[in-house]
């Protein structure tokens, strides 16, 4: 399957090769109780089925952190950081946790991406904590998107810290 | 026989007429109004951006307290220009108010603009025009590095979907999502 903008499916598969477990599989698609994606035991991509959740990153984010049973993750701060932050590191998250964004900051979510790695992100030289994305794909970019993003001062970043067990 | 030729010609010329100008007339208004809705858009582009370069400016000439709540008052009223009530009291602390708080140990931003506004989509019924436009903005950064000064401009093409609707004649945003293109261009100069 191809998605025109392609970041939750993006983070959905590296959670789910690192080991989460679908949820509720093959109900409804726009449950946000369900988190899965069925190819129907085929390479064919055509008939796929998958939930909201998995595709759409404002449903991801709800399904984290609000509509998951047993619960997957928790907010990391009370607060969003702004697009503008300059912190290396956002507060109480790890590798392997996930940043969600908000660009216009009208509280809903527009975007994920995964936080893979510390270090330097090879294009804007910024240290700190670093995420890998897809549409617009990076690797390795700073965790606030601030080098890439005219839109930084209305963005808002809600940094999720997931649950390593559940 | 020629009389009636040159009542058919007249005839013909003057439904010519009467077509081209219900023509121009049918036209003119979406031509205009696709300007004003342009306008708008691009003052939407730049309006937090704006309220953050005074509150920056605010810091550095550490200014009054007064000072700071007149860039306030005035984005707000400009943030109330651009959007309908609903969706301004929605964005007012992150575009307005938050901006005080971006800026203190935020980037040294002096300028940002719209390079160029292409309409992918526009349609009108009524009060109301739904518009999908790529949009080319910039930011413009003071920045150092290795001890010297630079102005680091970003811009790249993000996509805007809009919901507008005309209020006392005026067009404002009711719904606006942004795609950015997180891929933009550099452009560092010595400052």
């Amino acid at each position: 399957m191809t998605f025109s903008s392609d970041c939750a499916n993006f983070v959905s598969q590296a959670l789910r090769a690192g080991g989460w477990p679908f949820a509720n599989f093959g109900i409804d698609v726009t449950s946000p109780y369900a988190w899965y994606y069925d190819n129907k035991g085929t390479s064919s991509t055509s008939d796929d089925k998958y939930s909201h959740t998995w595709s759409v990153a404002k449903k991801l984010y709800t399904f984290i952190v609000l509509d998951s049973n047993p619960r997957r993750g928790k907010n990391a701060t009370t607060s969003p950081y702004p697009g503008t932050t300059s912190d290396p590191y956002p507060d109480n998250t790890t590798i392997g946790d996930v940043i969600f964004y908000d660009w216009n900051g009208d509280a809903e979510i527009d975007h994920v991406s995964i936080y893979v790695a510390n270090g330097t992100d090879p294009d804007s030289g910024y240290s700190g904590a670093l995420v890998d994305q897809h549409t617009s794909n990076r690797y390795h970019a700073i965790w606030s998107l601030s080098p890439y993003n005219r839109w930084r001062n209305t963005t808002k970043i809600y940094p999720v810290e997931l649950y390593t067990t559940y | 026989m020629l009389t009636k030729n040159k009542l058919f010609t007249i005839v013909v010329l003057i439904v010519l007429v009467v077509s081209a100008f219900t023509f121009i007339q049918a036209k003119a208004p979406n031509e205009e109004e696709k300007g004003d809705i342009a306008k708008v858009i691009k003052k939407a582009a730049v309006l937090a951006d704006e309220i953050y370069i005074q509150a920056k400016k605010h810091y550095k000439d550490r200014a009054s307290a007064e000072n700071k709540a007149t860039i306030i008052e005035n984005g707000k009223k400009a943030l109330y220009e651009v959007f309908t009530d609903e969706l301004a009291q929605r964005l007012y602390k992150s575009w307005v108010e938050d901006q005080f708080t971006n800026a203190v140990e935020g980037p040294d931003q002096i300028d940002s603009g719209v390079n160029s506004i292409e309409f992918k989509d526009l349609s009108i019924s009524g009060n109301e025009a739904h518009v999908t436009v790529v949009l080319e903005k910039y930011i413009t950064d003071r920045i150092t590095k290795e001890g010297k000064k630079y102005i680091d401009r970003m811009q790249g093409k993000d996509i805007i979907k809009a919901t507008l609707v005309k209020i006392d004649g005026k067009w404002k945003i009711s719904e606006f999502t942004v795609e950015p293109d997180l891929d933009p261009e550099h452009i560092i100069q010595p400052e």
